[in-house]
């Protein structure tokens, strides 16, 4: 799933980022690169939304939470 | 978004950090530190702590980058090797001495990666120049709550030959996260001294003093060693696998190092975004914080000017006017020249400091605060919508306080597109020198709503800008996108004196240098076309004002504007004015009515009286439609000559031509079609 359709408040681990490639790598050095987890806290004005990546908080637009895709990262005691 | 205009600068083509420049700098053999580090780092905030007045402000040489330059002269301790002395034991040598060391605020980079101008020139100085170019020292600044993210600058440092110290700053925010780290530990990891220093309450300077002056003393230590071995099926490691070993280091740093308490703890900021974001309360929050901005500005400001005109048209000019009669000019031109020129022209200029101060102070504390980065989130929609990055609000929301800085603030987007459209569109924004003209304007006709007025003109400023952007996406750029909404919010904290104080002085003096002497000039030119006889005959400084040129010129542009319901040439004139600076229309208002003027202390009520009358007759006895349109057509037609200039720097004259007509001709169809419907209804 997307990481614009994906439930909020949950641990998600991210698979893929289809931004352009300098998108991308500004993304990356910000803390939010395949493989990381990262969180959606809440969703903004304008359909974005505000990410704990890194231990920061970032405001992404809509046109990135479609490009990141992700996973809910499952806690194995449940 | 696509590969940026701005990508790295050619060796050679600009001038390196040894090169002399203008202004402040600790003489030309110092060593030259420069301050690096992402934006909300505390870099400008601990190059202010560090340098303190003694700083000059410049576009660096070949390029349209400000760069911040200044001289640091802190207490070390004394070092008899480094300093050469034959020293025997129990040497009298002084146990410390002062330094000397240029410093240079590079623009804040979140990598060596440039996608901007600003960054491209972050990279030149510092990377890309042979190391004989390079700086002495570079001294990152890195948010320690955030310390995953923040070292991928310093990583990418680490790789080349520089000598780095890294600089924690946001200590108290770490801690409340319940992050500690452990700077011996961090500093053995990554090969370079770590110190926590915290900026804002100058605490650490002298830390940082001692290890810089350690660390000059020393050789420039070799780059770190990268495992980039040949990948496994034999090809050479690609910019995927560099950043992969890049990553991989900077987590096992952070391993090393830091210590989380609680990673998925809720912030006080997390509270506080969860309404300040929000999708239908977050722009209602920034349209009541934004009229609670320009309610102050309009109830505060007002009396402390009126105090400050006092002093100039009384003692000041009752001074100079008694001083040239006792040399015999008393009833001379040059009286006038002197008191209605230059006194008055100063006088104004002073005397609408106070409101630009408070503007600078509002928008000071709003972006300390780190409310203007929630504010660029929730506006984000409305600018895409003009073709625009959530990014370009900041240099909108400074043209609100003065259109010239914000010109200038146009380089913090990456794509040149987005500037020159930015830029085209900052003089729309209402700045507080337009201001001036509202409150009166709005206290005379509206009574009580004057605040409810003023208010309405920022919101259609708005409505302007967004309007205009329309229109030139869909006709001049049709094929221009926007960069993706990405920003990196900071955590909120109380805004503190010193620092609003330094940044709104810098805003202010580079208003007063920019445009002070151009309405000086303005305000001398005026007068001298009122003195100039066009008709009747007068002697030079004794004719009338409608006989004067001044008068014969604004007499013949006036028909232009019967259909807006403010055709009379004294309206007309201050407009004329106006294109000079914005301060001067209520000046030259008052002259043209020969009336005290109240922004040097004469009566409001006298001009007001005036305006009345003559809003009145021009519009066939429909002033209200027509004090509508005249204030819209302030609003819109030009920006003074002081943002033409910064626009002519920016943009190019051909299309600071360009934005001229458009304002001219869209300033006169709005307002006209506001009178000619208004006058239906009022």
């Amino acid at each position: 799933m997307t990481l614009r359709s994906a439930p909020a408040d949950r641990t998600l681990h991210l698979l893929a980022c289809h931004a352009d490639p300098a998108v991308a790598r500004r993304l990356a050095a910000l803390g939010v690169r395949r493989g990381v987890q990262l969180r959606l806290l809440r969703r903004t004005a304008g359909g974005g939304g505000i990410v704990l990546a890194a231990g920061g908080r970032l405001a992404l637009g809509r046109e990135l939470l479609d490009a990141l895709e992700v996973e809910e990262v499952v806690d194995d005691a449940e | 978004m696509t590969q940026s205009d701005a990508l790295p600068i050619k060796v050679g083509s600009v001038p390196n950090c040894h090169s002399p420049g203008p202004g402040v700098d600790a003489g030309p053999d110092a060593p030259v530190i420069a301050l690096v580090g992402a934006p909300n780092a505390g870099k400008s905030t601990l190059f202010n702590a560090l340098t303190g007045a003694n700083v000059t402000m410049g576009n660096w040489p070949g390029t349209t980058v400000e760069v911040a330059r200044g001289a640091w002269r802190p207490t070390v301790d004394h070092d008899c090797a480094a300093q050469g002395c034959t020293c025997t034991e129990n040497c009298s040598c002084p146990a410390t001495e002062t330094a000397g060391w240029t410093l240079l605020d590079l623009p804040g980079a979140y990598s060596l990666d440039p996608i901007s101008p600003d960054e491209a020139l972050t990279r030149a100085l510092l990377v890309d120049c042979p190391p004989a170019e390079r700086p002495d020292l570079v001294v990152v600044t890195a948010d320690a709550a955030n310390l995953t993210r923040s070292l991928y600058l310093p990583a990418q440092l680490r790789e080349h030959r520089l000598r780095v110290v890294l600089a924690l700053t946001m200590g108290d925010v770490a801690a409340q996260r319940g992050i500690t780290v452990d700077t011996a530990a961090l500093s053995r990891a990554i090969g370079c001294p770590v110190l926590m220093i915290d900026p804002r309450r100058r605490n650490g300077m002298g830390e940082l003093a001692q290890v810089i002056a350690d660390q000059l003393r020393r050789p420039v230590p070799a780059p770190r060693s990268r495992d980039l071995s040949v990948t496994e099926d034999g090809a050479e490691p690609d910019e995927l696998d560099i950043d992969d070993e890049r990553f991989a280091w900077i987590e096992e740093v952070v391993a090393q190092s830091t210590h989380h308490a609680d990673p998925g703890r809720r912030t006080w900021s997390d509270r506080v975004d969860r309404w300040a974001t929000a999708p239908v309360i977050g722009p209602v929050l920034f349209l009541l914080v934004m009229w609670c901005v320009f309610q102050i500005t309009t109830t505060v400001a007002a009396p402390i000017q009126d105090a400050l005109s006092g002093l100039f048209s009384g003692p000041i000019s009752d001074g100079a006017g008694w001083l040239l009669t006792q040399i015999g000019l008393g009833d001379t031109w040059v009286r006038g020249l002197i008191v209605d020129g230059l006194i008055a022209g100063v006088g104004m200029v002073l005397t609408f400091v106070p409101l630009m101060t408070l503007m600078f102070v509002l928008l000071a504390i709003l972006e300390d605060s780190g409310y203007l980065a929630r504010a660029a989130v929730v506006t984000d929609r409305v600018m895409r919508a003009v073709g625009l990055p959530g990014r370009a609000f900041l240099p909108l929301i400074v043209g609100f306080g003065c259109n010239v800085p914000a010109i200038s603030a146009t380089r913090i987007l990456p794509d040149a597109k987005h500037r020159l459209l930015t830029a085209l569109l900052v003089p729309f924004t209402s700045c507080s020198a337009r201001l001036t003209v509202y409150v009166l304007v709005a206290t005379t006709f509206f009574g009580q709503y004057a605040g409810t007025v003023v208010f309405a003109m920022y919101l259609i400023s708005i409505l302007f800008v967004v309007g205009v952007g329309l229109l030139l996406k869909n006709t001049v750029w049709r094929t221009m996108g926007a960069s993706p909404l990405v920003i990196d919010l900071p955590a909120y904290h109380w805004p503190t004196a010193r620092i609003t104080a330094a940044v709104t002085w810098q805003r202010l003096k580079g208003f007063l240098k920019t445009a002070s002497g151009i309405i000086v000039v303005a305000v001398c030119v005026v007068w001298a076309l009122q003195a100039i006889p066009a008709r009747g005959g007068a002697d030079f400084g004794q004719v009338a004002v409608e006989d004067s040129a001044y008068g014969v010129a604004a007499q013949a542009i006036a028909p232009v504007f019967e259909p807006t319901g403010f055709g009379s040439w004294q309206t007309t004139s201050a407009l004329v004015v106006g294109f000079m600076a914005k301060e001067a229309v209520i000046s030259s208002w008052a002259q043209t009515y020969a009336v005290s003027d109240p922004t040097t202390g004469g009566s409001a009520a006298d001009l007001g009286t005036q305006i009345i009358a003559s809003f009145t007759e021009s519009s066939g006895g429909h002033p209200y439609p027509a004090v509508w349109a005249f204030l819209i057509f302030l609003l819109a037609y030009t920006p003074c000559v002081a943002t033409l200039a910064a626009q002519k720097r920016e943009i190019g004259l051909k299309w600071t031509l360009f934005g001229i007509a458009v304002q001219l001709s869209l300033a006169w169809l709005v307002a006209t079609a506001v009178f000619q419907i208004g006058r239906v209804f009022w």
